[in-house]
């Protein structure tokens, strides 16, 4: 563990809670994709998208009960909206999984109402657009209610969550529109508006880095993903996987097996982004009459403690 | 209806550990679990350097950071001002581990010895894992009560009878004469960390 | 307070009278000035060490929480200092440790004239002479059935050297301020 960060850290919520943030995200903006899409008249995208979004939500939600300590307590998570993020958000995710079932039902498998009622799919993905939007957001809302840490605790951070999600979004529908074979022209126009979004993500994390470090409170957590041990998954999974990748891919306009590619680097730099914000979530140490008192680093390795004698 | 909070005297304490160890003690805390625990501190240059020990448990706080952000409404303030858990209503979310800026609460998945693995459990370790299983519980969060069975007792939390420079007063934040209340405005009391905006009860008072 | 230790002056004699009965007289060859009553004071070989690459003097202090060897092996008393930054450290002044290129944290070998070495970590301090390394004592063993207690703290005992020139002749004490070079493991 970085020396600096020892003993400070959130070490409870790492990987199990990072994919859930991912999927909850992904599903928004697969979600919204479709409903996109949707009022284009792209048919077959807007299945996907749709059919796409409320899984990857669940499929968090499966993540997310792993992780709870005691999970026959789970039905009780709702109990707080008042002042707590999870229990908001739980309401939120659990709206949006359910409008997103009832449209995959009535309109795409197995399709009860198929083909017709346009105004009334029209408005359902507006509703589940709308909740998409804020299962989006409230993964960064909920990460900025812990206010003791922070890197967290920023309005920055709600809204490269949302940029991020909605570009892994896009890149979730571009890969299984490619595996299905959709027509390439619509997935090339997704892409393009991809590229936008991964500019706006590039300059968003710049600027959420750029005012993390600034704060001495949150700099030691700036510098860990910058320079320190989060450096490695930062800078090749976030940076080089996650935008310069799907950015150069969709600026080329590559399509078929290279899209597929560049959408997987894409995800997994999704991935990458929301476990080093996890990972760089510290507090800043304890200060009393003038002394800083900082947890220290011990070598982890119990060594044997007397060296090889000389020959007597 | 008592407001309980501490006071913790600075230059009484030399960081003797004692108060950690009578919580583990009382608690049947397991292994890196520590309710109450105690840091180090150092300053100035040579020659003229000064070491400092900081005892720290759980605050108590008035606005707690952990009760705002629990969903399940599992930990609360009961009303003599006693942040408690509940741990048949937790679920084990680890927010409040995230809202806690002193780091005092802590959750354990499954109850470890202190002993290698593969050994047998003596009696006495058989009797902490059902202590700790009766009182806190595994997977949910726990932290400091201020000795709640100790105080049905009449006696004080572990730490303060432990202490042996006389460093931890507890007592009545709401009644003035109590020698908590006393002390905080005598000696002039602080808190840890102020700007989080949490008001907790436990006050310092500086190594004069 | 005695300052005037008589009896040494008569001991001293006694033991002589010893030795010439059982012929030991050239192991105490350096020893009968020594039996006089006044206090004096003799440099130990760590003053006198000539090599300057020994340059670091090791001194033990006493942790709070532990008292002879076996309480290192308590698991309570072993967790109390976990994040203390002292205990189980080899302490020594940051200005030192920057000339020698050692870092907070870093696992060090202390080796002494006569060869022998052990192994720790340091802790940099301001609170602690320049030339100095502060080690707590009656820590690191080494034995496999004492789990708790294994390789935590420097065995400072290894670097005490057990012969003529490091004992004092008169109690027997052995001299526990030892030279030691220092460089990373």
């Amino acid at each position: 563990m970085n020396s600096k960060l020892f003993g400070l850290v959130q070490t409870e919520w790492r990987w199990l809670i990072a994919i859930y943030l991912f999927l909850a995200g992904t599903g928004g903006g697969a979600h919204i994709t479709g409903v996109y899409a949707d009022f284009l008249g792209w048919s077959k995208v807007a299945d996907i998208g749709v059919c796409l979004g409320w899984p990857c939500v669940l499929v968090g939600c499966m993540c997310l009960l792993r992780d709870l300590g005691q999970i026959k307590n789970a039905w009780r998570v709702a109990r707080k909206p008042d002042t707590s993020w999870i229990a908001r958000g739980t309401i939120i995710i659990s709206i949006f999984m359910i409008i997103g079932f009832v449209h995959t039902v009535l309109w795409i498998w197995p399709g009860i109402m198929a083909g017709t009622n346009d105004t009334a799919r029209h408005f359902l993905g507006a509703l589940g657009a709308f909740f998409a939007f804020g299962t989006m957001v409230y993964t960064g809302l909920l990460l900025g209610d812990a206010i003791p840490i922070p890197f967290w605790s920023t309005v920055l951070l709600p809204i490269l969550f949302f940029v991020s999600a909605l570009s892994t979004g896009i890149m979730a529908v571009v890969l299984a529109g490619v595996i299905t074979g959709v027509d390439q022209e619509q997935l090339l126009a997704l892409g393009r508006v991809d590229i936008l979004l991964i500019v706006v993500e590039g300059l968003v994390l710049a600027a959420y880095l750029h005012g993390s470090y600034r704060l001495p409170n949150s700099r030691m957590s700036a510098e860990h993903l910058l320079r320190g041990e989060a450096a490695g998954m930062f800078w090749g999974g976030v940076g080089v996987c996650g935008l310069l990748i799907p950015l150069v891919f969709e600026a080329l306009g590559v399509h078929g097996v290279g899209a597929v590619a560049a959408s997987i680097l894409g995800l997994v730099g999704g991935l990458c982004l929301r476990y080093v914000v996890l990972a760089g979530g510290a507090m800043y140490p304890m200060s009393a009459a003038g002394f800083e008192f900082r947890p220290v680093r011990r070598p982890k390795d119990p060594m044997p403690a007397i060296g090889k004698l000389p020959p007597s | 209806m008592a407001r309980y909070g501490m006071v913790i005297d600075l230059k009484r304490c030399y960081g003797c550990y004692a108060c950690m160890l009578a919580c583990k003690v009382a608690n049947h805390t397991p292994p890196n679990v520590f309710w109450s625990r105690v840091l180090k501190g150092e300053s100035g240059t040579f020659p003229n350097v000064v070491r400092q020990a900081l005892p720290v448990l759980c605050f108590h706080c008035e606005n707690p950071g952990c009760v705002k952000v629990c969903p399940t409404k599992a930990t609360y303030a009961n009303e003599d001002g006693v942040v408690v858990i509940d741990k048949n209503v937790c679920v084990g979310c680890k927010y409040c581990l995230m809202g806690c800026p002193y780091g005092a609460r802590y959750t354990v998945k499954e109850w470890k010895s202190y002993f290698p693995e593969g050994l047998p459990l003596s009696e006495f370790e058989q009797f902490q894992k059902n202590a700790w299983e009766e009182k806190s519980g595994c997977g949910v969060a726990t932290k400091c009560d201020f000795c709640t069975a100790r105080r049905k007792e009449g006696k004080e939390p572990a730490c303060v009878a432990a202490c042996p420079a006389n460093a931890r007063i507890f007592g009545d934040l709401d009644d003035p004469n109590s020698e908590a209340s006393l002390r905080i405005k005598r000696d002039r009391g602080f808190v840890l960390k102020p700007e989080q905006g949490t008001n907790p009860k436990v006050y310092y008072l500086a190594p004069r | 307070m005695p300052i005037y230790f008589e009896y040494f002056i008569d001991s001293g004699e006694q033991i002589a009278k010893l030795c010439d009965k059982f012929n030991a007289k050239e192991f105490f060859d350096f020893a009968w000035s020594r039996f006089k009553a006044l206090a004096d004071w003799h440099p130990c070989p760590s003053h006198t060490e000539k090599n300057p690459e020994y340059d670091m003097y090791t001194f033990y202090w006493r942790a709070v929480m532990h008292c002879n060897s076996l309480t290192q092996q308590n698991p309570w008393l072993d967790e109390c200092p976990q994040e203390d930054p002292y205990v189980y450290a080899t302490q020594m002044h940051w200005k030192t440790a920057e000339e020698k290129g050692i870092k907070h944290g870093d696992k060090v070998w202390l080796e002494n004239p006569q060869g022998h070495r052990v192994r720790g970590w340091v802790a940099l301090t301001e609170g602690i002479e320049p030339r100095h390394l502060a080690i707590a004592a009656v820590a690191g063993h080494w034995g496999e059935y004492m789990p708790i207690a294994k390789g935590k703290g420097t065995f400072l005992n290894d670097l005490v050297e057990m012969d003529k020139e490091h004992t004092d002749p008169l109690t027997l004490n052995q001299d526990i301020c030892c030279r030691v070079k220092i460089y990373r493991a």
